[in-house]
């Protein structure tokens, strides 16, 4: 008995010349939609369905021969008529509340796995795929993004990856559809769920990048990443957001200026807890820029920086003064210390003589110290500069 | 700044001193110099203004959104400074470069400017100046020009040339087939107030084919503006176009798998039944209501039951009542059961209002039935909606037929765990008083209203108290001296404090109502005895009580018995007390 045949009706094993017509009749069954929102409503139904979509997933994944030109259309269509749906209306507040799953999730994970499965079998053609998977279905697929849940996502997250990865002739499109994406995200929604999962995977796309970048490569960073960080629910994808920045400064570190004025642009004015985020990321882009790219930027960054470890809020000034736990960025200090020095002092100064949290003025003494250590003669001046300003 | 002192002196001064400011690290100085532009405009007068006031400033936009967002503004007040009409056209290079901006705020004020100075501009300067920046915003590479250019068409439209316009409408044409859906939504936002401008051939000829498109675009949020489109574009048609070059599209609409663009149908359906005539509507929306009446999604069929009153009011006299009865009626029965709360209460806020529409006896028939059913809801929403409305139905078939099911309703809610609940219905009470009668109200509803004065939420007793001021008003001294003020003042000997405080703050609300004499008789002795009452709040607000009731009493009674009463709690031991009565002491002094 072959284990990955698939079975007729009767339960029993089928000639593979049949299988093909077995195959697509049992990827038609699939196509009925079962409603999940009652909970009793079709169980017998419902189990018939999630048994034959178990049963094409263990067929395509271990069957040689298997994808054979008829059925593509045939997966795509069954692909289609359980994934494509409007999303259900929602108030869902991705940093308040928890999500909604998805009701039909048996059915739809099955259908997702075996999705994937398709796209990784080793039978795959790309050429007679690229018939049925075109623009309008990658469309289609894009949208499922913004679902509530976070498995579905995840799925789509590998699916649409995997596609990227197998259709050269779809990647502009792509790219230009996570583009609108983002920017309806950031002008007119502030609402979109999967931006982190896309983020994910444009992070794998930047790095995949030839040199020189494509000025289409930099405009997207300038007009779409960067803007990125004005969103109020920044905190849901920050982390992915910052390595895809750096993976652009990595392929071209000239592009450091551009970065630190738009984040300096978008700088946050009132919440404390995304100056924070914006603190790390700096710290990131510190850790990795390069002496000459520093010098560039030194001047409008400090002056930010000075500003924050001002701050009233203990957190944005501790990360602030976190900077100069790092050697690297300590000694880009100490080599640019005439230029740094005067910018950062009066802020210290003052902490240094009254705050109202003991670590942070603990940290100040530390850096002021350090500064003294760097240059103590510039030191000295600026010290009694200051004095003579305070009296 | 005297504008004969820097004309005469240093001539650059006032730009000077604009740059500087402008230059300054603090946003806010900034912010301020530029909301201060009109005065450095006068102080240079409008020839300086327009040769290098406007271009300094067309040429340094570069600044915090606060600051262009300031600048859009001002610019659209612009005109005088500039040398009126004949001149404004030069305020539109420093516009153009705004509306380019990617804070959509600030590019919104820039369109909004534009809009505003454009009907200042002369046919030709339009051609030569306006025209051409349209143009060039709408072929602009990045998507935020393109956007913005298409606020801009339909107030140049109409005073141009004829070649102008084709060349017009060709580039609104190119941005509803834009590639970018940011683009076709602003185009398909604005198509509307397009259409009202354009010569009714070309809206048949060159819009209506854009109008088609967009609602069948790829993205369902393009489709859904196209209905508010439709709205607008029908109102402008013949009902035959009507019915040939704009139902297709909205037949489509009303069906569309996403269940957004029927919910947009469904929240304009009444400008739609206005649009499209009382034929069309017929024929065509009423199978459509039906159908978002059924709908498979909630948001919609409670946006549908929203409507249910007005499209049925709406409705051409003519076969009203047969068309509401045979096919609107059907599908609002099966929304009283609906699954769904926000449907059930939708239609509870509306569902009355049929009842003049339909007259008694289809009222008694067919609706009663509905009301009742809707009055007995599990949710809370559904059952106040219903008793909000009641007024439309007491002038049809009188209140009696609803009272025998109305009381639980009342009293269940009036009884509900959540506050909120209690609380609204209590802002109906009396109006429902009035419409009851004091009878009923005396024998089945007083008892609620005492209740309510003791509840364990400060809210309600507030609200309590407040209600009561309003049934007295409404039902007479008399009915108070009998029905309420015995149990009122009952509450002086509770136990529990705040309810003998909730005594003292419904003779606050009482008294005028009620009277000097009765105020003096009946009320008074309690207050005062409450003067020695051992928690010092109550004792403190037994002296904001007097100086409350004060006004209504005569003169010789407050010299007898209330002086002498303040002037104890004035040497009281509590300091709030002896606050309070020392402000009551002077309050009634004066």
């Amino acid at each position: 008995m072959s284990s990955h045949g698939l079975f007729g009706i009767s339960g029993e094993d089928v000639p593979s010349s049949e299988q093909e017509q077995l195959f697509i009749r049992k990827l038609r069954q699939c196509c009925v939609a079962f409603d999940f929102m009652d909970p009793v409503a079709d169980l017998k139904g419902k189990e018939i369905k999630r048994a034959t979509l178990n049963e094409l997933v263990d067929f395509i994944t271990a069957g040689r021969g298997v994808l054979t030109e008829p059925v593509y259309p045939e997966i795509i269509r069954m692909i289609s008529a359980n994934l494509f749906r409007t999303l259900p209306p929602s108030d869902f507040d991705p940093e308040e509340d928890d999500p909604t799953l998805e009701a039909s999730w048996p059915h739809l994970q099955l259908v997702y796995e075996f999705f994937l499965r398709f796209l990784e079998s080793s039978d795959f053609q790309t050429t007679i795929a690229k018939q049925v998977i075109d623009q309008k279905f990658v469309l289609q697929l894009l949208d499922l993004f913004d679902s509530e849940d976070p498995r579905e996502r995840h799925f789509l997250k590998t699916v649409l990856h995997r596609i990227y990865g197998k259709f050269p002739g779809l990647r502009a499109f792509i790219r230009k559809q996570i583009n609108n994406i983002f920017l309806r995200f950031v002008y007119e929604t502030e609402h979109f769920n999967g931006v982190a999962e896309l983020l994910e995977i444009l992070a794998s796309i930047i790095s995949g990048f030839s040199l020189p970048l494509k000025s289409e490569h930099k405009q997207f960073l300038l007009k779409v990443l960067l803007p990125l960080h004005k969103v109020k629910c920044l905190s849901l994808y920050h982390a992915q957001l910052t390595y895809c920045v750096l993976q652009f400064l990595e392929k071209d570190a000239t592009l450091t200026e551009t970065v630190v004025k738009g984040l300096l642009k978008f700088w946050p004015k009132t919440c404390s807890q995304k100056e924070v985020m914006f603190l790390r990321e700096i710290g990131e882009l510190l850790d990795v820029i390069e002496p000459s790219q520093f010098a560039k930027i030194q001047e409008p960054l400090f002056k930010q920086i000075s500003r924050c470890v001002s701050s009233p809020h203990f957190q944005v000034a501790c990360c602030a003064l976190y900077l100069w736990s790092n050697e690297y960025i300590m000694s880009l200090t100490e080599e640019n210390s005439h230029v740094i020095m005067p910018i950062m002092f009066p802020a210290l100064y003052r902490i240094s003589r009254g705050h109202w949290n003991q670590t942070i003025v603990a940290l100040v003494y530390n850096v002021l110290e350090t500064f003294m250590e760097m240059n103590g003669k510039l030191f000295d001046e600026l010290t009694a500069k200051a004095e003579r300003q305070n009296v | 700044m005297a504008a004969s002192d820097s004309s005469s002196d240093d001539s650059l001064y006032p730009i000077a001193v604009l740059i500087d400011e402008l230059k300054n690290e603090d946003v806010q100085l900034r912010l301020n110099s530029i909301k201060k532009l009109s005065t450095i405009a006068l102080a240079l007068g409008v020839d300086r203004t327009r040769s290098e006031l406007i271009p300094f400033l067309t040429e340094t936009i570069y600044d915090e959104d606060e600051v262009l967002l300031a600048l859009a503004e001002q610019l659209g007040n612009f005109t005088p400074l500039v040398g009126g009409p004949d001149h404004v056209h030069c305020l539109l290079p420093p516009l153009e470069s705004l509306a380019t901006v990617e804070e959509t705020v600030v590019r919104d004020k820039a369109v909004d400017s534009l809009r505003a100075i454009s009907g200042q501009h002369s046919p030709s300067d339009l051609e030569e100046h306006f025209v051409p920046l349209v143009q060039r915003l709408a072929s602009g590479d990045w998507f935020t020009s393109r956007t913005s250019a298409c606020g801009l068409f339909s107030v140049c439209y109409q005073r141009v040339s004829p070649a102008v316009k084709a060349d017009l409408r060709n580039h609104f044409r190119n941005l509803c087939q834009d590639d970018t859906p940011m683009v076709r939504r602003a185009a398909a936002s604005k198509l509307g107030e397009f259409a009202k401008v354009v010569e009714v051939e070309y809206l048949k000829s060159d819009l209506i084919p854009m109008f088609v498109n967009l609602a069948q675009d790829e993205q369902d949020s393009v489709r859904l503006l196209a209905v508010e489109a439709c709205v607008s574009i029908a109102t402008l048609l013949q009902q035959d176009d009507v019915e040939q070059l704009v139902m297709p599209t909205l037949r489509q609409c009303s069906g569309d798998t996403s269940w957004r663009v029927r919910y947009m149908v469904a929240d304009k359906f009444t400008e739609l039944q206005k649009a499209v005539g009382p034929e069309i509507t017929k024929s065509d929306l009423v199978p459509a209501f039906q159908s978002l009446l059924k709908d498979t999604e909630a948001e919609v069929r409670a946006a549908a039951a929203h409507k249910v009153r007005d499209f049925c009011q709406n409705l051409d006299s003519y076969q009203q009542e047969t068309i509401i009865m045979t096919q609107i009626l059907p599908f609002v029965k099966e929304l009283v059961a609906d699954p769904n709360q926000h449907v059930k209460s939708a239609l509870a806020s509306v569902i009355m209002g049929l009842s003049p529409i339909l007259g008694k006896h289809n009222t008694i028939e067919h609706l009663l039935p509905l009301f009742l059913s809707q009055l007995k809801d599990e949710c809370p929403e559904v059952r106040l909606n219903i008793i909000s409305n009641l007024d439309c139905v007491n002038e049809v078939i009188g209140i009696q037929q609803l009272s025998q099911s109305l009381l639980p309703a009342i009293v269940e809610l009036a009884e509900d765990s959540k506050w909120r609940v209690r609380l609204a219905i209590i802002e109906y009470m009396p109006l429902l008083a009035g419409q009851l009668g004091v009878e009923f109200f005396d024998e089945k509803l007083n008892l609620l209203c005492m209740t309510w004065l003791v509840d364990h939420v400060y809210a309600i007793r507030e609200a309590a108290t407040l209600n009561l001021k309003k049934l007295v008003e409404k039902f007479g001294p008399d009915w108070a001296q009998n029905t309420v003020i015995p149990k009122v003042l009952a509450m002086s000997r509770d136990q529990n404090y705040l309810h003998r405080m909730t005594c003292l703050f419904c003779i606050n609300v009482l008294a005028e109502a009620c009277g000097s004499e009765i105020t003096a008789k009946l009320m008074l002795p309690t207050v005062l005895t409450m003067a020695g009452d051992n928690v010092a709040n109550v004792r403190f607000n037994v002296a904001k009580t007097l100086q409350k009731i004060g006004p209504v009493l005569e003169p010789n009674c407050i010299q007898t018995q209330v002086k002498p009463v303040l002037d104890k709690l004035n040497v009281d031991s509590d300091v709030d007390v002896k606050y309070f009565a020392s402000e009551a002491i002077a309050g009634i002094a004066g």
